[in-house]
């Protein structure tokens, strides 16, 4: 279908997805016009699909706040489930989608008074109350958690240095990290010296996929999400297509995958993964590599799936620098539900 | 002034100087863009038209209309002098690069050491664009550049070194006229790969885009936006350009070479390298700072003392 678009330049957008949707909006990456974003910074329009749990509302609100003028959202009910909140919810395909994304880009460019006002108070979340009784607010504190963040403070490292130690919480919308996943980390510098995953407290509905050969279309859109994140663009955009292609007529093309495979292989991404998130003897480049046999040969039986809490997750994410963390999560599958990890 | 009046002086008048450093960063930038966007498009399989010129100006047009967004206690000089460094350390490294025979913005005797400083200022100006918005991203962005700057800093040191030695000079000028019978690129075979990795690095691109990564969302860019954004991405374009003419003057020739004068050439050149280095970055995986240390140190600095010890032998 034919998508009117009065600029060439793709309209960027940041997605916000729940477990639901984030699978349906790795196939926007096919799209040339359309940029999925990595910060809501970078973009014009905010996405928002699928359902969101509801511990999540305050920080999509947060996000929302972090576009910048002039911005519009869109709320996409993917799959029959429409998001709840204050937006009235588009339900359509991938193609009318990528229609109502550009007419709204285009729209509030155009008229930037008509820019959606902030959700939430821009003031700041814990008031100065100056000095306590008991000198704390005061000159030459260290430590505590002054205005409600955790003060870094400095700490041994795995390198035999001390440096500070930041507190930082990831997610649940960040584009790294599998959707509605929170990632509590203290970080020195790059380093993880410790993480812990969480999931939203509410329970998601199971992957159901009746359409496609069971895992193929979760797994091509893994596929284009961790290539993205690897930095190649171009090859994400053919998974995601071989994504769509997968959905419309029901079978692989396995011209088409094994070209991809080729094309992975010598872009040297396998290589960049070696080593990095072992679990169970596996690391990253094996799992993607047996995904990847899995796509090309369907013949071949998969892996035994190995599960693990995310608890565990956390843990062998400790000592492992942020770049190599993000990369191994992303190579995990997770099961839905908030307390497994299924791996390869 | 007259182009033939430009021709015969051996270093262009500052005005004049200013502008044409100017322009050549900006129009390369925009040069460099469209690359990168045919590029991804290619791969992607969407195919591109006529129409891929003007996106980046699209872009740039749309950025300059957007709000420029500040965070909780930025620091906001340094916020809004980071791209202004690094443009202007482009800017610096451009001048010392000629570009034609006599016809140079300021062709001092001292120009690779002028470069290889602009080139480690550079690490001030990325690092405190990191720094200034007060963020985690950002910051963690900044740790990973300075951790991988000294690994490309020195292989930059040593092959504009090997390529200095048979010149018997550090000026780019007289670099550029030691290459009259022979390219360094055939006489100095490591000299070219190792530049295209200090190309990527310093310019943060290609498989060492590690500063403004899509897996830390957006790294040091995570809170840039309207101008602020684009004044970064300017920067980045410019510093490529200057790089990429760098290599094609200390690499390739400069403006030697048959039939064309030699600042069409040296355009020629220039355009090849940056092909090269936006191409070749596209299609390879990004590679995480610890690792690229480790093969820095471990494969590559030997490689540049090997291309070091190839030039004095060939100059003896």
């Amino acid at each position: 279908m034919a998508v009117s678009n009065r600029s060439s330049a793709p309209v960027p957008v940041f997605a916000s997805c729940g477990v639901d949707g984030w699978g349906p909006v790795q196939d926007l990456r096919a799209r040339s016009e359309i940029e999925l974003v990595s910060t809501p910074r970078h973009a014009s329009v905010l996405l928002v699909a699928g359902p969101i749990a509801s511990d999540h509302h305050e920080a999509l609100d947060r996000v929302h706040d972090q576009v910048p003028h002039p911005r519009t959202s869109v709320a996409w009910a993917c799959g029959g489930a429409p998001p709840s909140g204050p937006w009235t919810p588009h339900e359509t395909d991938l193609d009318g989608l990528v229609q109502v994304l550009i007419d709204a880009h285009l729209h509030v460019v155009s008229d930037p008074a008509s820019s959606e006002p902030d959700r939430l108070p821009d003031v700041v979340p814990n008031e100065w109350r100056g000095v306590g009784p008991f000198g704390q607010g005061g000159e030459g504190m260290m430590g505590g958690v002054p205005y409600g963040r955790p003060m870094a403070m400095t700490g041994d490292d795995r390198d035999g240095l001390a440096l500070d130690q930041l507190h930082l919480r990831l997610g649940p919308f960040l584009d790294a990290l599998p959707p509605g996943l929170v990632l509590d980390v203290t970080l020195q510098g790059e380093v993880l010296q410790h993480a812990e995953l969480h999931r939203s407290g509410a329970e998601g509905p199971t992957d159901s996929d009746p359409s496609a050969p069971p895992g193929h279309r979760s797994t091509l859109r893994q596929l284009s999400w961790a290539l993205h994140l690897a930095g190649l663009d171009g090859l994400a955009a053919q998974a995601a297509r071989l994504s769509v292609g997968l959905t419309e007529s029901g079978q692989t093309d396995n011209a088409d995958l094994a070209r991809l495979r080729r094309r992975i292989r010598r872009r040297g991404w396998l290589w960049t993964l070696r080593g990095v998130g072992a679990l169970d003897g596996r690391d990253a480049a094996d799992r993607w590599r047996s995904r990847l046999d899995s796509l090309t040969t369907p013949d071949l039986g998969g892996p035994a799936d190995l599960r693990c809490a995310l608890d565990d997750l956390g843990r062998a994410l400790a000592g492992a620098t942020l770049t190599d963390a993000v990369a191994a999560i992303a190579s995990v599958r997770l099961a839905h539900g908030h307390a497994a990890v299924v791996a390869p | 002034m007259t182009l033939a009046a430009l021709e015969t002086v051996t270093q262009l008048d500052p005005p004049i100087a200013v502008v044409a450093v100017g322009v050549v960063l900006v129009v390369g930038s925009a040069l460099v863009a469209i690359t990168r966007i045919v590029t991804r498009r290619s791969t992607a399989g969407h195919g591109w038209t006529a129409d891929v010129a003007t996106e980046p100006f699209q872009r740039a047009r749309w950025l300059a209309r957007q709000q420029t967004v500040t965070t909780e206690r930025p620091d906001g000089i340094t916020w809004a002098l980071a791209p202004a460094a690094y443009l202007g350390l482009a800017a610096v490294a451009m001048t010392v690069v000629p570009f034609s025979a006599g016809v140079a913005a300021a062709d001092v005797r001292t120009g690779i050491v002028v470069f290889g400083a602009a080139e480690a200022l550079a690490i001030v100006a990325v690092f405190l664009h990191g720094w200034s918005p007060n963020s985690p991203f950002a910051l963690v962005s900044a740790y990973r550049f300075v951790a991988v700057a000294l690994s490309y800093e020195l292989l930059s040191m040593f092959v504009l070194i090997a390529s200095a030695i048979p010149a018997e000079s550090l000026s780019i000028g007289a670099i550029i006229d030691s290459q009259a019978g022979l390219w360094n690129v055939i006489r100095q075979p490591l000299g070219l790969p190792l530049w295209l990795i200090v190309t990527w690095g310093v310019t943060f691109s290609g498989p060492l885009a590690i500063v403004d990564a899509p897996d830390l969302a957006g790294g040091g860019s995570v809170e840039d936006s309207g101008m602020q954004r684009l004044a970064w991405s300017v920067g980045r374009g410019a510093m490529t350009v200057a790089f990429g003419a760098a290599g094609a003057a200390v690499f390739l020739g400069g403006w030697h070479g048959p039939l064309l004068p030699g600042a069409v050439w040296m355009l020629v050149k220039t355009v090849a390298v940056l092909a090269i280095v936006v191409v070749g970055g596209e299609h390879l995986a990004r590679i995480s700072a610890e690792r690229f240390v480790a093969l820095a140190w471990k494969a590559l600095l030997p490689l540049a003392f090997a291309d070091l010890l190839i030039a004095g032998l060939g100059s003896l």
